[in-house]
């Protein structure tokens, strides 16, 4: 039992030390090269040493943040909010990301500002990794009391098994909710200063509306290189891929 | 009892159609504040229906009650209904009550007319020693519309009174209360008079003559009845008309006063100001702002004031020009009104958010209020003291809007936003973790998912096992057969290795106590006939069953018939049972 209970701890030890233990070295090194590039306020220099951190594929909050600010600096909002919006998917509890958002927003001509999902209200205050890591906590609880009340016949320990049981149920409908809802609610942000929105995707759609620099909405359809949006107010229409940013 | 009954019934219907009708008045000659008891008595009938009465419309009408009667005299037995009625007269002269007719089973009977005499209470002989009177006046009777003048109400009393019931209509006024009744003595004429005072104010509402019509007043004096004269040296224990209220008698008296004109003046047209509203009497304006200076963006509170005597309900609210310097929020105004002396005097109170537009001096311009005086005939108009506000820069305009003055102290103040800038980036390198998802990643997360019910299985078929063990004897001895076995033959090599005999015996004990293990049979004593039985039994192959026996025997005869012995015989003997043992386990 005890062997059990020392592995498990083990296993989760390593599940959350893992951030720490993936980021090399070298890594470490260009972020500190691009924050100091921006310090000296060489936004472009930074902006571009970010990007490259990013294209190698490397996935942190506090680099988009980071991105963002380099952008806003630019004048680039629509890559700002662009950036800010996938940090915020993994630093959704950052009060500065917050800011600058709200910042950026401000700075837009259209204050079309990203949606929050208000059922599962939580869901935005947690990114993936964490989600994940509550469902595997959840589940190594339940098993955990599920073996204890093999041991131990005490009323207490099917009531933890219920309490468990709720939190593994709890954590894996939010799991499924969370997956659900960033794959099939992709936010686009318009990157171009203005785009002509059409009633159909290919030349022939009339423009029903033009979206400015940093206006964010939903991806609701793919066509070839359109995209169909949908704005807040339930207005919709078809852009063209390059435009905007995913 | 019974010839009571019977009697009843016999006069009932004897004198059925004996039915006689008559009318009485208590007196043929009153006063307008008389009232006269007309009583109908309809004799011969226990349930007659109600009377129908002639139009008297010189008269208000009240009924005042049913009584009936049954009266035996000598054994001549009598019924009768009375119908009360109090006539109020409303008017003097000469007044006949028509016949009053009622239908009983299809006859008509009636009753004789009645003359009435009604004169004029002033003409009464008692004068103004009556008892009771009451009389109205006014304060003026020339006013302006809209002017307040004061309706005075006195009734004056010697006696004692119950049930006052006043009426006093107001037709062309406007009736406010002034006051609580006021009581004082006074002397008339040589009689002293109980005087209640009641006073209302009436505000004219239009010009002309205007009539107020009389006062009507319903009350009923008390008077107490003479004490006749009694030889009962102990009556007058019992004559506390504290005690025995019945020696009181009521009689009801409806008092009218003298009518009343007043000659209601138009305000005149000359000199009438162009924000005139009606408002009659004496007032006052005052204008007040909360403070000197003000950010803009933020507001500040104009309070005006007015206050006066005469109609303040109509006080109108004042319109300051402020729209060019300040955005108004007008607040709901505060109205408190009082009496003063015998005029109605009261206040009102406009609240104005006032949010300044421009930086710099702000003039909030005198509020003007006109009104007439009555008492010097000629409209005045009053006006506020102009009055200025600095209005400081805020670093930002912002609109106030909605922001409710009354409690502006007491809420925080919004921060202005001063530039708009971001927060600097994030350079803590812990920070930097990559958050990929990798394989190992991956792996950690199944491991973390599929492990634990893994685990959970092993735990379970752990205490399924030891339950098993617990409570199943066989299994138990089953299971731990071999393991048994296999110690004791480990032992047995350096115990017994001199001695045949002894080794042999303990060998052959060793296998069978297995076997009894391995099939659940009680101890040792059991024949290898009987033990091949059992093998069978379970299923065990024959070649092993017979191998078993071989050994058994060959274990007996070392044991009772020692054959030529030497290391190599418990060396195979040896080798041998652990083979049987382990091809016994293998076969489970």
């Amino acid at each position: 039992m005890k062997q059990t209970f020392q592995i498990s701890i083990l296993i989760l030890s390593l599940i959350f030390a893992l951030p720490c233990l993936a980021g090399g070295n070298d890594f470490a090194m260009q972020v500190t090269q691009a924050n100091l590039h921006y310090q000296n306020k060489q936004y472009e220099e930074a902006a571009k040493a970010y990007e490259a951190l990013i294209a190698e594929g490397y996935k942190n909050g506090h680099l988009y943040y980071n991105l963002g600010n380099a952008y806003y600096r630019l004048g680039q909002m629509g890559a700002s909010i662009l950036n800010y919006t996938r940090a915020k998917s993994l630093i959704p509890r950052d009060k500065d990301l917050e800011a600058n958002l709200k910042s950026a927003y401000q700075e837009t001509s259209d204050h079309l500002e990203g949606k929050e999902s208000i059922l599962l209200f939580w869901l935005d205050n947690f990114n993936q990794v964490e989600i994940v890591h509550a469902l595997v906590v959840a589940g190594i609880l339940f098993w955990l009391t599920m073996i204890a009340r093999l041991f131990f016949r005490a009323a207490a320990w099917d009531i933890a098994r219920n309490t468990t049981l709720c939190l593994l149920l709890f954590t894996t409908i939010s799991a499924g909710a969370k997956y659900y809802w960033d794959t099939n609610n992709p936010t686009a942000v318009v990157l171009a200063k203005t785009i002509d929105v059409k009633s159909a995707p290919g030349a022939d759609g009339i423009t029903l509306f033009q979206l400015h620099e940093g206006a964010v909405a939903s991806i609701a359809e793919e066509k070839d290189d359109w995209y169909k949006i949908e704005l807040p107010d339930d207005k919709k229409g078809w852009v063209k891929k390059d435009a905007i940013g995913i | 009892m019974l010839l009571f009954i019977i009697l009843l019934c016999l006069a009932s219907t004897s004198l059925a159609d004996d039915i006689g009708m008559r009318a009485t008045v208590d007196k043929t000659e009153a006063t307008v504040e008389d009232t006269i008891n007309l009583s109908v008595t309809v004799s011969g009938t226990q349930n007659s229906p109600q009377p129908r009465l002639p139009p008297m419309p010189d008269f208000r009408v009240q009924s005042a009650g049913t009584s009936s009667s049954v009266q035996i005299i000598n054994t001549k037995m009598s019924s009768s209904v009375t119908f009360s009625y109090r006539l109020t007269p409303l008017k003097t002269g000469a007044f006949v009550i028509s016949p009053i007719t009622l239908a009983i089973d299809g006859k008509t009977y009636s009753t004789e007319p009645i003359t009435l005499q009604i004169k004029d209470a002033s003409v009464a002989p008692t004068g103004q020693s009556a008892p009771v009177f009451a009389q109205i006046s006014v304060s003026n009777d020339k006013p302006y519309v809209n002017e307040q003048i004061s309706l005075t109400l006195k009734l004056f009393r010697r006696v004692d009174l119950k049930n006052i019931n006043l009426n006093i209509a107001n037709d062309g006024f406007r009736k406010e209360d002034l006051g609580k009744e006021k009581e004082y003595d006074q002397v008339v004429n040589g009689v002293g008079y109980h005087v209640h005072e009641l006073s209302f104010a009436l505000f004219p509402a239009k010009p002309g003559t205007l009539e107020i019509p009389p006062a009507v007043l319903d009350l009923d004096i008390l008077t107490r009845t003479e004490r006749r004269p009694s030889r009962d040296p102990f009556a007058h224990f019992f004559d506390d008309s504290f005690l025995f209220g019945g020696r009181m008698q009521a009689e009801h008296k409806t008092l009218r006063t003298n009518p009343l004109t007043v000659r209601v003046q138009p305000l005149p047209e000359a000199g009438k100001p162009a924000n005139f509203s009606n408002l009659v009497g004496k007032f006052s304006i005052s204008a007040d702002l909360g403070k000197e200076e003000v950010e803009a963006g933020d507001s500040a509170t104009l309070t005006v004031t007015i206050s006066g005597k005469g109609n303040v309900k109509d006080i109108p609210e004042p319109a300051p020009d402020l729209q060019a310097a300040f955005k108004v929020y007008p607040d709901q105004p505060e109205f408190t009104q009082e009496i003063e002396g015998n005029k109605i005097a009261g206040r009102k109170i406009f609240k104005f958010a006032l949010v300044p537009v421009h930086a710099g001096s702000a003039a909030v311009p005198s509020v003007p209020l006109a009104y007439f005086d009555p008492e010097q005939r000629k409209y005045i108009t009053v006006s506020t003291k102009p009055l200025a506000i600095k209005v400081t820069s805020g670093k930002e305009q912002l609109k106030v809007v909605g922001a409710d003055p009354a409690d502006k102290k007491s809420e925080p103040k919004t921060i202005k936003v001063v530039g708009r800038d971001i927060l600097p980036i994030h350079t803590r390198i812990s920070d930097f973790g990559d958050l990929r998802f990798t394989t190992t990643r991956a792996i950690l997360y199944t491991g973390g998912i599929i492990f634990p019910p893994l685990l959970y299985l092993a735990a379970a078929y752990y205490t399924a096992y030891k339950r098993r063990l617990k409570y199943d004897v066989a299994y138990s001895r089953n299971r731990n057969a071999y393991k048994l076995a296999r110690k004791r033959l480990d032992t047995i090599v350096s115990s017994y290795s001199t001695n045949t005999k002894d080794f042999a015996r303990e060998l052959s004990k060793i296998l069978r106590e297995y076997i009894g293990d391995k099939t659940n049979l009680q101890g040792t004593a059991f024949t290898p006939l009987e033990m091949e039985e059992k093998l069978r039994e379970r299923n065990y192959r024959e070649d092993l069953i017979q191998s078993v026996s071989n050994l058994l025997e060959k274990c007996e005869s070392l044991q009772y018939a020692p054959m030529q012995v030497n290391d190599n015989t418990t060396k195979t003997l040896l080798d041998e049972s652990s083979d049987i043992l382990e091809t016994i386990e293998k076969q489970i």
